[in-house]
């Protein structure tokens, strides 16, 4: 009967460390690189920025760049503009018997100086002015441009979906059809995936023009090139195991795909495909910054014309509708998985 | 059975040849230089029940991959009821074989009869395979075998990856028989089962394949099982065929020369206080 072997000298085996000299050589040189890069993107500036503003916020100091900066912001912003006042003479075919719900009118005399041509003379003179006031019209002008960017983002992620199956399929390597094929699938999906929404954009805007539809494009495209890769790497890494049964029975490749594939990554596919109709949310309202349509492109607009209650109105609105769109993928991820 | 399939097919069936399943001459190298199989000729008869003996690494899962088409060998042919397997006679011969994995291969999110049924996909259309929308005389042919492998409706409708490993085997037999196989190829089927259910499931194995006129070629590596359920078993080692005969045959001397071949002295295990 033999005994267990027992270490020389009852010292212990040189066991392998977890922090090796390679280890404390990459962090050195990673602080080294970070240290130069710091001076370059003046962090130092920042840094004083933000010292002085917490030195301010605290009453140590008068005032702060940041401060004054966000303070003005702020008191623009806020209180947010909900209510939508129209000048009748600016409403075509209007109809004062017939008013949108909860609307009034709301009449006021405005003092007009006009530069009378003979005598060039300024003559103040009252005229009657009328409005269209509705109380929730402009949050409501907002929700609507926030249902747009949804639309654009479900569309985008279907448009994904549905063109990012096939290129998965080929582009995995245990189901493509010849190893160019893959290439081809996987220089693509590359392709796609390295193009940022925000650039594509702009110029589907040219080629597009102003409008929703530029926005679904650019938007399919990247996701698109994000789920052909996750989906493709789901499908490699999938259990050969039920692959190989299916296989064995004489089924061809699809129905090996369709039973033994997919019932394996359909969860993992239900995270992703949330994951991307949540980011699409976000990046819709993104991308209208440049044209595309929704939500960005009025926040765009209100923003260039200094309307910052109408940008706090707009902000709020995403905040709201991304929080909520949060919880309800969360609680869909939890029902289908 | 109505799975449609050619008239030759069914006097295939009906008169059943004497040899199910032949290996000849067949040999495989992998890359790293190991011989798995060398020059391995083997006949299996109709409505045998043939176990694989043999230690690991010794050929026999190899032996039953390339039987099933899951690797190609080097040289050698494999022929299923006289047709050669490869190319295009592939998938028609795969339909004449049922497959029983170590690890039963069950897609464990399907259902138990959606496993069963998935057995027959490559009789369908690929719309139904979809859908999972099998013909009637699929979904009848998959209760009459789960019912037989003795599985529930409430069962049937489980998802396989609910069900104990001893459930998830007899879920394996069902489908490997719903194509009404010539043979049964069973690679280590109760390696992963405890000893009374291992007992069971290769009873069944024997029973329901014997009631259907399916050979079965089943690897293991419990000698008991071996002597209890087999016709005739094959010793394998390195590859080789170093034994072939009754279970009666199988002596101490025998088993010495299967398990412990001259080049391969088993190690004595010792035992850590």
């Amino acid at each position: 009967m033999t005994t267990l072997e027992t270490p020389p000298n009852d010292s212990p085996w040189r066991l392998k460390s977890p922090i090796d000299a390679r280890a404390v050589f990459i962090v050195i040189v990673a602080f080294i690189l970070l240290s130069f890069s710091a001076q370059r993107v003046d962090l130092g500036k920042m840094a004083g920025q933000m010292g002085e503003f917490g030195l301010a916020s605290v009453g140590l100091k008068d005032s702060s760049q940041i401060g004054r900066g966000l303070g003005g912001l702020v008191s623009d912003m806020f209180p947010v503009a909900i209510s939508e006042r129209t000048p009748i003479a600016m409403i075509e075919h209007f109809d004062a018997n017939r008013l949108p719900p909860f609307a009034r009118m709301e009449t006021v005399q405005v003092e007009v100086s006009v530069l009378d041509p003979d005598t060039f003379q300024t003559d103040t003179h009252l005229v009657e002015k009328t409005y269209l006031v509705q109380p929730a019209g402009y949050l409501i002008f907002v929700l609507g441009k926030m249902l747009e960017t949804i639309e654009i983002a479900i569309w985008a992620s279907l448009f994904a979906i549905i063109g990012s199956l096939p290129l998965a399929i080929v582009g995995a390597r245990n189901f493509t059809p010849h190893p160019v094929v893959y290439f081809a699938s996987r220089s693509i999906v590359s392709f796609l995936r390295s193009m940022p929404e925000l650039i594509s954009a702009l110029f589907l805007v040219l080629a597009f023009g102003f409008g929703p539809g530029a926005g679904i494009l650019a938007l399919a495209l990247h996701s698109m090139g994000f789920l052909a890769k996750f989906y493709a790497e789901d499908i490699e890494a999938a259990d050969p195991k039920p692959l190989e049964a299916i296989r064995a029975t004489g089924a061809g490749s699809f129905a090996a795909l369709r039973l033994a594939v997919l019932p394996q990554v359909l969860p993992s596919y239900t995270a992703l495909t949330l994951y991307i109709l949540d980011r699409n949310v976000r990046m819709a309202a993104v991308i209208g910054l440049v044209g595309a349509g929704g939500v960005g492109q009025e926040l765009k607009g209100r923003y260039d014309m200094f309307q910052y209650d109408r940008v706090g109105t707009i902000l709020l609105v995403i905040f709201i509708t991304v929080l909520l769109l949060d919880q309800l993928a969360a609680h869909l991820r939890r029902r289908l998985i | 059975m109505t799975i449609v399939r050619s008239s030759a097919d069914i006097e295939n069936c009906q008169a059943r040849p004497v040899t199910a399943l032949a290996f000849h001459a067949v040999s495989q190298s992998f890359t790293s230089g190991t011989r798995a199989l060398d020059n391995v000729s083997l006949d299996i008869g109709a409505e045998s029940f043939t176990v694989l003996l043999g230690p690991s690494g010794s050929g026999k899962t190899t032996l039953l991959r390339s039987a099933a088409g899951l690797n190609t060998p080097d040289t050698g042919e494999i022929r299923v009821a006289g047709e050669s397997i490869t190319g295009r006679n592939l998938k028609a011969a795969r339909r004449r074989m049922g497959m029983v994995h170590q690890d039963f291969g069950l897609s464990e999110r399907l259902t138990t009869a959606q496993n069963v049924m998935a057995g027959a996909a490559s009789c369908i259309g690929w719309v139904r395979v979809l859908f999972q929308a099998y013909p009637r005389a699929v979904r009848l042919k998959a209760c009459q075998l789960l019912a037989r492998v003795g599985l529930d409706e409430v069962q049937a409708n489980r998802r396989a990856g609910t069900l104990s490993g001893g459930q998830r085997q007899r879920v394996g037999i069902a489908r490997a028989l719903i194509n009404d196989p010539l043979v049964i190829l069973a690679d280590e089927p109760v390696a992963s089962l405890d000893p009374a259910t291992a007992h069971e499931i290769m009873a069944l194995l024997r029973e329901a394949a014997g009631e259907r006129g399916a050979a079965v070629l089943c690897s293991l590596h419990q000698i008991d099982l071996a002597r209890r359920f087999a016709d005739r078993i094959i010793g394998l080692n390195h590859g080789q065929i170093v034994f072939d005969g009754p279970p009666a045959d199988l002596t101490p001397g025998a088993l010495a020369i299967i398990f412990d071949g001259p080049e391969t002295r088993l190690r004595p295990i010792v035992a850590v206080a």
